[in-house]
């Protein structure tokens, strides 16, 4: 059942991602209250993304990157900063008779209720009155942006974008110690680092988090406007269109430096009105995460979304100056968002796949079921990200250029210990029809000529189908799997 | 009030005075005033009052009672049974490993698995050491105190009590580490089962046989592995090598069993009669006394198994496997560990000598510092001798190896050499009580060791796996000389808090 395995891997990803990125940074890095949660929480992330970051990279190179190293620093970390504040043993020793004196108080006086009550008191309080509504449409907005963003990566195992094939073959890099330091850095580092301490394949790490980083990309963006403009409601309505509106998500090029940027601002605009120095510690982690990320010019998508928040800040804010009675500041942006979600409602973003679901599920399958480096793959190259480190990786369009001429000979036998070879029966196609006009550097790219022409890619099928029947002529061989678009012939040496 | 009476009163309370002021505390704690002291004794005041008594007390505890030559040393009869069961203790352990060695350098192919299997059984061997360490430690401390107070059957109890707690602890940590394992998918869930298993008994086997070691019937110990041996051997060529390995497994925990219970029961009706009803002490006191000698042996074992660990874990992803130590790297550390066996035993005499002969002269009431200081320089010495020695005998051996195996085998025994001499310093601050000093040191050892070694076997080859043993030797060494340098320098301190 694989919705059974995957919602295991959402469960194992988001918890684990939750315990290092929101748990951790909130035991670790203690501030004093005071500060805003959404910031404090955006804090708490820059801070443990850098060092996660650093810490992948560093690992990496020194052939270590793993679970228990991760854990091992995580604990160092969590172990010196508590050290640095509890120094002497008579300290450690009386905060411990503490803990244990409060446990049993608490335990006694059902305190383990207490965080499942609705705190009337907060929420009925003068502040939270007036919070209550931009936090409803707040969440509102946040529900709607996290169904666009969730809607594909729920349904399908493969990527809908097609950068997110690269990005998993650096995540695979990384935890197979291959070109720590080549970009892309920071995104590759975090999904790292999740795969391998919720012990989930790089993929459906790769599926469920970048979604949940769209997610906080749309939120940055929406923190930024409301720390510098000084109004929630232009927060969650650059929140509304960064979330609902572009296709632009953490997997594109830039699109990591373009969260931190955000974050940056965010944590710059409220330390300009409330000079707090936790604001100026987390905007520097931002900003270096910004320059590992190797800073990228804004689409023109997320520019003129900006723009247009910043345009709504300026007037809501003039408005609030000279007519505070109207709450122009609330209901402009209030009145915008209701126009555009009835004149434009909010679309899933454009899929841009490049294989089959069965292939990836395959794929996934195939890696899942048999023993590390003991099995092969002749597939299009988007399998080799798949798969890469798992097992051996052969492109298809070389096995059959090197094998065609051989497969008919008794004797010959293909060099691995079991080998699948991926047959489409129904070419995928990557245009709907041949392209009239492709440049000749494109025309020449042996990535395009096999895998995206439609005419290359039917070509290169039919003569590995051909290939493997053949081969299965005079060979043992068996079905690994076959639908109507795909067939997956297994051969064994044995 | 009199004087024999207040002085009686004092010695109640503390028999070993160490100081006239001491003396002169209980006696105030007794009532005894200034004026008191005046008036019932004679004496000024109460210091002088207990200056006279430690005086006193002094010069009764130094007359000899037996005959000068009984109570100055050990005679040479009693000295060699001392340094002979020294000796088999360590070589108990050490003969059967040499043995596996030579047959295995003999016959390569006679224990050869699959590297699955070796992986996950050299991975429980060394986790059944470690975790059977702490209670192994526990058990030789907590037998050999009540042996030595003739309450055998309280020792047996207790014993078996660790033992009991140990199992289940064992079992504990098969479980994490089998659900650990299997969600990490370092292994496949039937080799995990099997691997649970081995460290399960083998867990078991080391604490039973650190209840003979108790007994000083050492020379069971060998024969607890003859008779593994013995089924492994039976069965090696009807059922291939799992499965003999079990059932060697499962005989030797068997046979070590019986003996450690027959020993005892044979101890109970040898020795005069202690307690009528011996009731167990206080466990939780008991338990929390034993803590740190608990973690000493835990990261004692730990950290003469680190390197293996690094290397074991250095296997290059391209293999497929997640764990397994490198063969050539095995062979050059157990020619390293032989060494250090052997090395192990001459330390242990050495440093019982050392406390015997400190204690000793304490007990004369003699300046001890020099002579202490003297004589620890001339053990140290002895060691390094002997290292020189077995080093220069394996030389030839050595010659006989590969490049890669050499370098292990020179890097690792210099390694264990510096544990060895630290390992002297580690039991006299043991022999005073000081187990958290110790702890701490190993501690620390430990970071250098797992730390480098697993950086440097995984950046530049399994075989430098070795450097951190040798690191993390020398900080071991390093750190213990500078406290027993203190420690010889506050002698009497010391000797007192023991």
């Amino acid at each position: 059942m694989p919705w059974l395995e995957d919602l295991k891997s959402i469960f194992e990803v988001w918890i684990v991602a939750a315990v290092v990125f929101w748990w951790l940074p909130s035991r670790i890095f203690r501030e004093r209250p005071g500060r805003n949660a959404f910031l404090r929480f955006c804090g708490g992330l820059s801070r443990m993304a850098l060092l996660t970051v650093i810490a992948a990279v560093v690992l990496s190179a020194l052939h270590i990157l793993n679970a228990g190293t991760l854990i091992a620093l995580y604990t160092l970390m969590f172990l010196a900063y508590r050290m640095r504040h509890n120094r002497n043993r008579t300290a450690w020793r009386e905060r411990f008779l503490s803990k244990v004196a409060w446990s049993e108080e608490w335990y006694q006086n059902a305190g383990w209720k207490r965080p499942f009550g609705v705190r009337w008191q907060v929420i009925l309080s003068p502040q939270s009155a007036h919070m209550l509504p931009v936090m409803g449409a707040g969440i509102v907005v946040l529900l709607l942006v996290a169904q666009v963003r969730l809607w594909w990566p729920l349904h399908y195992l493969r990527f809908a974008y097609s950068d997110a094939y690269f990005q998993l073959l650096r995540i695979r890099e990384l935890l197979h110690d291959t070109k720590p330091f080549s970009q892309p850095l920071v995104l590759p580092s975090i999904l790292a680092a999740v795969s391998s301490l919720a012990a989930v394949d790089a993929m459906q790490v790769m599926r469920f988090l970048p979604p949940l980083l769209d997610v906080l990309l749309a939120l940055g963006g929406g923190i930024a406007m409301a720390a510098v403009f000084r109004n929630n409601w232009v927060g969650v309505f650059a929140t509304f269109i960064l979330g609902c509106y572009t296709e632009k998500s953490v997997l594109s090029q830039g699109g990591m430096g373009t969260f931190f940027l955000l974050l940056g601002l965010a944590f710059l605009g409220d330390y300009y009105y409330h000079s707090n120095r936790a604001n100026l510690y987390d905007a520097i982690c931002a900003f270096a995460l910004l320059a590992l990320s190797l800073p990228q010019p804004f689409p023109l998508e997320t520019t003129v979304t900006l723009l247009l928040s910043c345009l709504l800040g300026f007037v809501a804010r003039l408005a609030d100056r000279w007519a505070p009675a109207y709450r122009l500041g609330a209901l402009l942006p209030l009145l915008l968002m209701t126009g555009v979600f009835i004149g434009r409602p909010p679309t899933y973003p454009r899929p841009n796949f490049l294989e089959y679901e069965t292939a990836a599920r395959q794929s996934l399958r195939i890696a899942s079921t048999f023993p590390n480096q003991h099995w092969a793959i002749a597939a299009p190259n988007e399998q080799f990200a798949e798969t890469f480190g798992l097992g051996q990786y052969e492109d298809l369009y070389q096995f059959v250029n090197q094998y065609q001429d051989r497969v008919t000979n008794p004797e010959f036998r293909f060099p691995y210990e079991t080998l699948f070879v991926f047959v489409e029966k129904h070419p995928f196609q990557y245009f709907a029809s041949e392209p009239k006009v492709v440049s000749f550097s494109i025309l020449t790219d042996p990535t395009y000529r096999n895998y995206r022409s439609p005419a290359g890619r039917s070509s290169l099928e039919m003569a590995a189908m051909r290939l493997c029947e053949r081969y299965a002529e005079v060979h043992p061989s068996r079905i690994f799997y076959e639908d109507q678009d795909l067939k997956i012939y297994q051969f064994s040496r044995d | 009030m009199r004087l024999d009476e207040i002085t009686r009163m004092v010695l109640e309370v503390s028999p070993q005075l160490v100081d006239p002021r001491e003396a002169s505390a209980i006696v105030e704690s007794c009532g005894v005033n200034d004026r008191l002291a005046n008036d019932d004794f004679g004496m000024p005041h109460t210091f002088a009052l207990g200056e006279y008594i430690f005086r006193h007390n002094r010069t009764a505890e130094v007359l000899p009672t037996d005959g000068p030559e009984k109570r100055a040393s050990l005679s040479f009869r009693d000295e060699a049974r001392l340094a002979a069961q020294k000796f088999s203790l360590n070589f108990a352990y050490a003969l059967p490993w040499t043995l596996l060695l030579i047959i295995e350098y003999l016959k390569p192919n006679l224990l050869q698995l699959r590297p699955e299997w070796g992986g996950i059984l050299s991975l429980s061997l060394i986790g059944s050491l470690i975790s059977a360490g702490g209670f192994s430690q526990a058990i030789t401390r907590i037998g050999y105190f009540y042996i030595g107070i003739k309450e055998p059957q309280l020792a047996l109890r207790l014993c078996l009590l660790f033992v009991k707690w140990g199992c289940i602890a064992c079992c504990g940590f098969a479980a994490l580490g089998f659900v650990l394992a299997n969600y990490f998918r370092f292994f496949p869930a039937s080799y995990l089962i099997c691997g649970c298993l081995n460290f399960i008994m083998l867990s078991a086997l080391w604490m039973f046989c650190a209840m003979l070691s108790v007994q000083n019937r050492v020379w069971r110990i060998p024969l607890i592995f003859v008779i593994g041996g013995g089924v492994f051997a039976l069965l090696r060529s009807y059922f291939g090598v799992i499965g003999p390995m079990f059932a060697a497994n499962g005989a030797s925990v068997a046979a070590a069993a019986s003996f450690s219970i027959s020993g005892f029961r044979k101890l109970i009706h040898t020795s005069p009669q202690g307690t009528s009803v011996p009731a167990l002490p206080r466990l939780a006191v008991l338990a929390y006394m034993l803590v740190p000698f608990f973690f000493y042996g835990l990261i004692y074992f730990a950290f003469l198994f680190a390197d293996r660990i690094a290397a074991g874990s250095a296997t290059p992803w391209a293999s497929g496997l997640s764990f397994g130590i490198d063969l050539q790297y095995k062979q050059g550390m157990d020619v390293a560990l032989f060494i250090f066996l052997v090395l192990a035993a001459v330390v242990e005499y050495m440093a019982n000598r050392f406390v015997r002969l400190w204690f000793r002269l304490a007990e004369e009431g003699t300046d001890v510092r020099e002579m202490l200081r003297t004589n620890y320089r001339r053990s140290l010495t002895v060691i390094c001798w002997v290292f020189a020695v077995l080093a220069t005998g394996l030389w030839l051996a050595y010659h006989l190896f590969e490049y890669r195996v050499l370098l292990t085998a020179v890097l690792g025994s210099i390694g264990y050499f510096f544990v060895a001499l630290a390992l002297f310093n580690l039991i006299l601050l043991l022999s005073l009580n000081r187990a958290e000093r110790a702890l701490t040191l190993m501690t620390v050892a430990l970071a250098c060791n797992g730390v480098t070694g697993y950086v440097l076997s995984h950046v530049f080859g399994v075989e430098y796996a070795a450097i951190g043993l040798l690191l993390g030797g020398i900080v071991l060494f390093t750190t213990s000389h500078k406290l027993i340098r203190i420690v010889l320098r506050e002698a009497d301190y010391f000797y007192a808090l023991a």
